[in-house]
Parts: C-alpha cells; structure tokens; sequence
C-alpha cells in the first residue's frame, strides 16, 4: 500500500504542485495586490499601502477600462454571434457532400496557420490601406469614395471584421468534427419521412450539436477575454480607445511603456479579478441555459 | 423542375465556398507577392497590379540578415518543443490519476484543475511576471516556455481519454502482474496517442501564437520568439511593404510546412480538443 502511495505521488505531483505554483499563488496574490495601492509591479510588497475597495472603485470611474469593457463585450457578442453563425453555415455545407471539401476547409483554415502577427499585418498594411488597399480598390471600381478604414470611427469594425476571418475556420474545425459524429441514418430516414434540408438542420443536425455548440462558445469566450494580439497590433505604438480592450488595459498600467498611462499595478490587478469573476459568471450561465442532455448518438 | 432547383442550390453553395476561400487567400497571395516587390511597386495605387515586374529577393536577403531568423526560430522552436514535452508528460501522468486511480483530495485537486481552465489568464500574469524576475530568469527560454509547464487543459483532456478505455484491459494486465506503473506505460499511455498528438498540436498552435506573455518577459530582441519580434518590427518599419511582408513570410514558415505535413493530425487535433471539453 505505501508503494502504490508513492506511485500515486509520482504521477500527480508534477502537474498538482505546478498548478498550485503557476496558478493558484498567482491568483491568490492579485486578489490581495487588487486591495493595495502598488505603483510599480516589482515594488517590494513593504512598500504597498492597503487602500480597500478604491481600486476597484477607480476602475469604474475610469472611462478607459469602462471603453475596453465596452469594446470586449461588442467583440464577444457581436463577433462571437458572426463567427459561430459563419462557422457552422460552412460546417454545414462542407458535410453536405460538395466537391472539394478538403481543398475549400484548407482554405478557410488558412488564417490559423499563417503567423496571427503576420496576418494582422497583411490586413493592416493591405486590405485597409487608405490609398492603395484592396478594399477600397474594390470600392472605387463601383464608384465608392475612399474609406478610411483606419480611421478612429471603423478602426474597431475593421480590426472586427480582421479578427471574425481569422478566427472562423478554427470553429468551423470543431463544427465539422461534429456533425461528422451525427450518424448518417438519422439523415437517411428523415429524408425517407420527407424532410427537406432545411428541416434536417433545425430539426436534427442543430438539436444533436447543442455539447459541441456549448464548447464554441466557451472556446470564444475564453479567446475574446484574451483579446491581445490584435488590438496591440491595430494600435502598436499606444492603445487607442477604438481598439482598447481589458487585456491591454492591464497590460499598459502593469508593464507599459507607452507614456500616456501612469503605471498602476493595483489598478491593473483589480482589473484582472473583475474580469475573472465575469468569465466565471458567464460559464455559470452557459450551464444554466445550455444543459448538456448527454444525447446519445 | 426539382432537378433545376437543386442544381441552383448547388451551384450557389460552392458561389458563397469560392467566394469566401478567394478572400481568405487572396490576401495570403498578395502577402508572398509583396514580398517580391519593391517598395514603389508595393505601393503602387492600383490593387490589381498584382505581379512584380521583376522577382526580387532583395526584401528577404535584408530581413534575414536584419532579424537575426536563424535565433528567432531557435527559440521558437525550444519555445514550442518544451511547452509540448511538458504540457503531455504532466497531463498524461496525471490525466491517468484523476481517470483511474483513487487518493485522498482527488477531488480536490481536479476542481484545482477545472478552475485554472475557466480563469482567464490575465490574472496569473503579474505574479507569474514576478516570480521568474524574482528569480532573475527573464530573458531566457525557461521564462518563455514558464506558464506552460503545466497544463490545465491537457489534464483534462487527458483524463477524458483516460476515462474512455474499457477497464477490463487494466484489470488484465494488473492479474498478469503489471504494478501501476507498467499498466500505464506498457498498457494503458499507448492507447491514448491520438488523444496525446491532439494535444501536441493544440499547444505547439497556441505557444506559437501567444504574444502578450512574450512581450511582458523577454524584452531582449535575442530571446523573443518569432511573434513578438515580429510585433516590435511592424512598429518600426510600418512603411517597408516587402521587407514587411518578407518577414511575415519567413515567420510565418515553419507553421506552413509543419501544417503541409501533418495537415490530417492538425484537424484531428483541433477535432479531438473541442469534442472532449
């Protein structure tokens, strides 16, 4: 019995003590750094003054981490509601039997396999070009005036729209594996009852994809709290309001260098607990309203 | 009547395929394109002047030698290789345990699990920052490949797979003899490959895009891995198209070729990671 202990031991230690280390200290420590007043983030912890709630509290009088909230809550909605949507309708239609089924997923995969730093500049320096960009080279061909896509007015909407594409065939992936798993017959004998396709959609492909749906979305709410890569590379040198996000908010008041935030790593800490507890509300909600059935199939 | 209806659908289906896969490409195009230019072409005014005049591989010969790639993919490469070997040695000792064995606080320590998958990991940054600069390891590989000694999700992923084998191979096996350590390694690990080459692929994906951790430890240009020196040149010569893209193009490469190869792996990965959860 003490032998199988040790054993026990061996094969849990490594990944329970690093997760204890790596994860929970550090969550721990920024709960409690979230109640100090802490100016540099390598300050030694002698030098925080205990200042209770007036972190949180100028937080949400701060119109910059209220626009980043803002600007996160679009991103998860509105581009979750488009991404998925457009995921699925591919998913769809690729196991629906069309020709080329490998050559077309390859393609919408594309945008997950070039460098993500990479493609943002592709579309940063090329599709929104203001003078020579394929959009508005596009848009001059039926006469449309010169969009300026980079303007502080569409920044967000094109970093929006920059991002959907990028991010959709990776879903489309998981849909796709799927609807692979619905075994044909149920198709087969509905087509006999008479459905259309359309009918099988709703009434089979869409109850039968309820688990992999629930994963999407929590995949996509999991990516949209990350939101880093393309913000910071739509506004590289500092953070703009249009493209501001919580993450960068964090980032520029705990490691920034940009000149136009005062370092704050109180502040910074307080912002990343508020967000962990809405990821965590949200993924209570999902279970609430997404019961996972357990369908067999 | 009811054939001409379906050959419209049809033909509409694969309309919205091409015209979807022409812009995916299209600016991946345009991105190798560029990168042979030069920079008058690059800019030239009409979009639809799509060729250089003439192949040039000036942009690559002065990026390459600029960028220092032959250190950028080095460490990229020891950034995923150990990010990977960790991530699959931790989670599948430890996936089998939380599946299969029994020990006090199992509990316990999986919901430990569960919670570090659902937190968002900008919590952990600040003290993670801290405490490699606390043990003077910024600017190195460890302090890249740090948040992903562990893995939370492969864990998890692992224990699913775990938990998806017939018991009675164990029990098998543990009648001939085998102690828990043999049933695992001889038995039970290598029925768990597919599973364990998803989960390769999903962090080698992930470690190869993570970009703000990179930023925050490694301010060095010679210990950033590909993406963050990739994100620190765009501000700098946001002007210069085909070194711009040249760069973009060199960075972009090992995942290509990694992706060419093992194209059935990669979707089966991705598959596999979101079915599981």
């Amino acid at each position: 019995m003490k032998k199988h202990r040790a054993t026990i031991i061996l094969f849990i230690l490594p990944c329970v003590l690093s997760l204890f280390v790596m994860y929970l200290y550090p969550v721990v420590r920024t709960v409690i750094m979230s109640f100090f007043s802490i100016e540099s983030v390598t300050a030694p912890a002698r030098s925080w003054t205990f200042n209770g709630l007036a972190n949180y509290i100028s937080l949400f009088t701060s119109s910059a981490f209220l626009t980043a909230l803002w600007n996160m809550v679009r991103i998860w909605l509105l581009g979750g509601v488009v991404t998925l949507a457009l995921a699925l309708l591919f998913a769809v239609i690729l196991c629906s039997g069309v020709r080329f089924k490998k050559f077309f997923r390859a393609a919408i995969y594309l945008p997950n396999i070039i460098s993500a730093v990479a493609l943002a500049t592709m579309w940063i320096q090329y599709v929104f070009n203001y003078d020579f960009g394929l959009l508005n080279g596009i848009l001059k061909e039926f006469g449309v005036s010169n969009v300026k896509w980079l303007g502080t007015d569409m920044k967000f909407w094109s970093m929006l729209i920059a991002y959907i594409f990028g991010a959709t065939g990776y879903f489309m992936l998981i849909f796709i594996s799927g609807i692979e798993r619905i075994p044909a017959d149920l198709y087969e004998a509905s087509t006999i009852d008479g459905a259309g396709k359309v009918r099988q959609f709703f009434s089979i492909t869409m109850p039968l994809l309820k688990g992999i749906t629930k994963t999407n979305i929590t995949f996509w709410t999991i990516t949209t709290t990350s939101f880093f890569l393309w913000s910071k590379m739509f506004s590289p040198v500092s953070s703009e309001n249009s493209t501001l996000v919580p993450v960068i908010y964090i980032y520029d008041r705990v490691f920034g260098t940009a000149s136009n935030t005062t370092r704050n790593a109180g502040l910074g800490a307080a912002a990343g607990v508020f967000l962990s507890v809405v990821v965590l509300l949200v993924y209570i909600l999902l279970e609430k309203v997404i019961k996972n059935d357990d369908l067999e199939f | 009547m009811r054939s001409s209806k379906n050959l419209l659908t049809i033909l509409l289906i694969h309309l919205i395929l091409i015209i979807f896969s022409v812009i995916m490409i299209v600016p991946f195009a345009w991105m190798i394109l560029t990168a042979f230019k030069t920079v008058t072409e690059s800019t030239s005014v009409n979009p639809f002047v799509i060729f250089p005049s003439k192949w040039r591989s000036d942009a690559f010969i002065t990026v390459w030698k600029n960028m220092n790639f032959l250190l950028l993919y080095k460490n990229t490469l020891l950034l995923i290789f150990w990010r990977v070997v960790c991530a699959c040695l931790t989670s599948t000792f430890a996936g089998y345990a939380f599946a299969r064995l029994n020990f006090k606080g199992k509990n316990l320590m999986f919901s430990l699990v569960l919670f570090q998958m659902m937190i968002p990991s900008q919590i952990f940054i600040i003290p993670q920052y801290l405490m490699v600069s606390a043990i003077k390891m910024t600017n190195t590989i460890f302090a890249l490949v740090f948040p992903g000694l562990v893995s939370a999700f492969g864990t998890f992923l692992m224990k699913q797979a775990y938990m998806s084998l017939p018991k009675d191979l164990e029990e098998a096996a543990r009648l001939d003899g085998c102690n828990i350590l043999q049933t695992f390694l001889f038995i039970m690990a290598p029925l768990t490959r597919s599973t364990l080459a998803a989960l390769a692929i999903f962090t080698a994906l992930f470690a190869y895009k993570d970009l703000m951790w990179p930023l925050v430890i490694n301010t060095s240009n010679k210990m950033m891995p590909l993406s963050a020196a990739l994100a620190t040149m765009q501000g700098q010569y946001s002007s210069n198209y085909p070194e711009l893209m040249a760069a973009s193009l060199i960075a972009s490469l090992p995942m290509i070729v990694l992706y060419l190869f093992f194209q059935k792996q990669f979707i089966q990965g991705i598959a596999t990671s979101g079915g599981k959860l």
